[in-house]
């Protein structure tokens, strides 16, 4: 009983840490857009 | 090499037809509880008929054509095939019968765009919809991201049928050994994302005054068009309506889950978050992401009609990472598009809608994996030209697990390239024959085919029926990456002539 309490315990952990980790990845790509797109920003600032 | 088709091919094919349609039939019920629990009578019976009438015809089929046999390839491509059109003609007729569409062929393609996912619409006076005609709209959408197939697998289909189904409708990766244990986990991971992604766009909507009512319906509607990268949503004025970069975040967080492959999440949910960062396609993808949007930002510099940073940033990343993943939200108008974005933008979109999501996911388009396979091929190609003749050059990819690149894999790859290529460039040709100039009309073109429903402006319940029919037929075979389409077209040229 006990052992199945502990496997269902390690599945359930790692479905949370995946589940976690895969919603982190999304804002790590929005991130580098932004980056991308502050520096398009500043040419077009220095083209004015 | 696919054998001559005989009339006894008919029988097991619209047996298992029989089945799905009745499946359709018992779906419509759902809508029916929504018209009962918000007190929409004429809409309740209009999804009773339509539901009445599934059951009525699939029972016809299965009378008529028995017995359960095992599928081979061919039956099971065109069943697939078969199947698509039949759940795009049942699942007009509740929407015909709303009155929202300006005829039957109206109520067929925004059907079909439902289905295929791409979110390109039809629909008159959306904003004052009955919530199950719009609920069906979206969960139209969300039966179809998951694949009508795979929906069907978890019900009805059994044995080594299971897997010839599921390859003809565009999946061709078993995340799991068994192709049933393969589905369920497809609708574990929906499932799962589901309640995290209604919560969260339910708070959102709860925050910004919405009334809980409506709140739920707008998550949830938003949430299947979501993560199924379809794009329909509930107001005529699309993700705009909100005003809201919190849902722009949701949505656009969602898109990008949802166009990932199903491989990917079984691997991180099973204690290899590392596959997040190893996996070949993943990488082929961010790369282009970002390469796309560097491409649009550029086009930018050149003329810029935005008032400030925060305007440009979210505007426009919104729209391509809409159209990579071929969600089709979008937080401008088409007007806006047309007007507003430079032509070097556009075209930044036009690959991205294109080059579409991951392989194996909810996305459509030419898909990250194919574009991969085609890089490594030429790599590939480059090297042996600079090695010694006696060097055995090898390419390999992680993608889920180690693999080497076969020449196979790069020829299937280029096919389907160059199929979407001439069907994306065709469509787009058919649009200047409509008197459309040809930049729209091929934006419109691949938004059909890729499955996306970012629109120009073209697609409007007053555009040519032949349009409306070419981007049917677009939207269909895009979803079905053509084979199983082609399989279907011998199908009936046997049937027409038997050998």
């Amino acid at each position: 009983m006990m052992k199945k309490f502990v496997k269902y315990l390690k599945i359930t952990y790692k479905w949370i840490t995946g589940i976690t980790i895969e919603l982190i990845y999304p804002f790590i790509t929005f991130l580098a857009a932004a980056i991308i797109c502050f520096l398009s920003y500043l040419a077009v600032l220095i083209k004015k | 090499m696919i054998p001559h088709f005989s009339r006894e091919d008919v029988s097991p094919i619209l047996y298992y037809l029989g089945k799905l349609i009745i499946g359709l039939g018992i779906l419509m019920t759902v809508p029916v509880l929504l018209g009962i629990i918000s007190q929409e009578w004429a809409p309740a019976i209009d999804f009773i008929i339509s539901s009445l009438l599934c059951i009525a015809i699939g029972n016809f089929l299965l009378m008529t054509f028995p017995g359960e046999t095992e599928l081979n390839w061919r039956q099971g491509m065109s069943l697939v095939s078969l199947s698509w059109l039949a759940a795009m003609f049942f699942g007009a007729i509740p929407l015909f019968l709303s009155g929202h569409y300006n005829s039957f062929l109206d109520s067929l393609f925004e059907s079909m765009s439902a289905f295929a996912t791409t979110g390109l619409t039809l629909v008159n006076d959306l904003d004052h919809m009955a919530y199950s005609y719009n609920f069906w709209r979206h969960f139209m959408c969300f039966i179809g991201g998951q694949g009508i197939i795979l929906v069907a697998l978890t019900l009805f289909v059994k044995g080594g049928s299971a897997f010839k189904v599921y390859v003809g409708e565009a999946r061709e990766e078993k995340i799991m050994p068994n192709i049933i244990q393969t589905a369920r986990f497809i609708w574990f991971v929906s499932l799962t994302y589901l309640v995290i992604g209604t919560i969260i766009l339910f708070l959102i909507n709860i925050f910004r005054g919405i009334s809980p009512g409506r709140s739920l319906f707008h998550a949830v509607c938003l949430f299947m068009a979501g993560w199924d990268t379809a794009g329909f949503a509930t107001q005529s004025q699309n993700i705009l309506y909100y005003h809201s970069p919190a849902i722009e975040v949701a949505t656009a967080m969602l898109s990008l889950l949802g166009a990932v492959n199903f491989g990917v999440h079984y691997a991180v949910w099973t204690g290899r978050p590392r596959e997040l960062l190893r996996n070949y396609e993943l990488r082929v993808y961010i790369v282009s992401i970002l390469g796309l949007f560097a491409l649009i930002c550029v086009g930018f510099i050149m003329y810029f009609p935005f008032p400030d940073y925060l305007s440009f940033f979210r505007k426009s990343f919104y729209q391509l990472i809409s159209a990579h993943t071929g969600v089709g939200y979008s937080n401008v108008t088409p007007y806006h598009l047309v007007r507003y974005w430079p032509p070097l933008a556009l075209l930044g979109l036009i690959f991205a809608m294109g080059l579409g999501g991951s392989s194996s996911s909810t996305a459509g388009g030419i898909k990250i994996l194919r574009i991969g396979l085609f890089l490594k091929g030429m790599k590939k190609e480059i090297r042996i030209l600079t090695s010694p003749e006696s060097a055995v050059i090898v390419e390999k990819i992680h993608h889920i697990k180690d693999i080497t690149i076969a020449d196979e894999h790069i020829k299937m790859a280029v096919i389907i390239i160059l199929l979407y290529a001439a069907t994306y460039i065709g469509g787009g040709i058919m649009g200047v024959f409509y008197g459309y100039p040809f930049l729209p009309a091929l934006f419109e073109s691949v938004s059909a085919t890729a499955n996306v429903g970012l629109s120009m402006g073209i697609t409007s319940p007053g555009m040519p029926d032949g349009l409306k029919v070419v981007y049917i037929i677009q939207m269909w075979m895009g979803r079905l990456e053509f084979i199983s389409v082609f399989v279907l077209f011998k199908f009936m040229l046997s049937l027409k002539s038997p050998q």
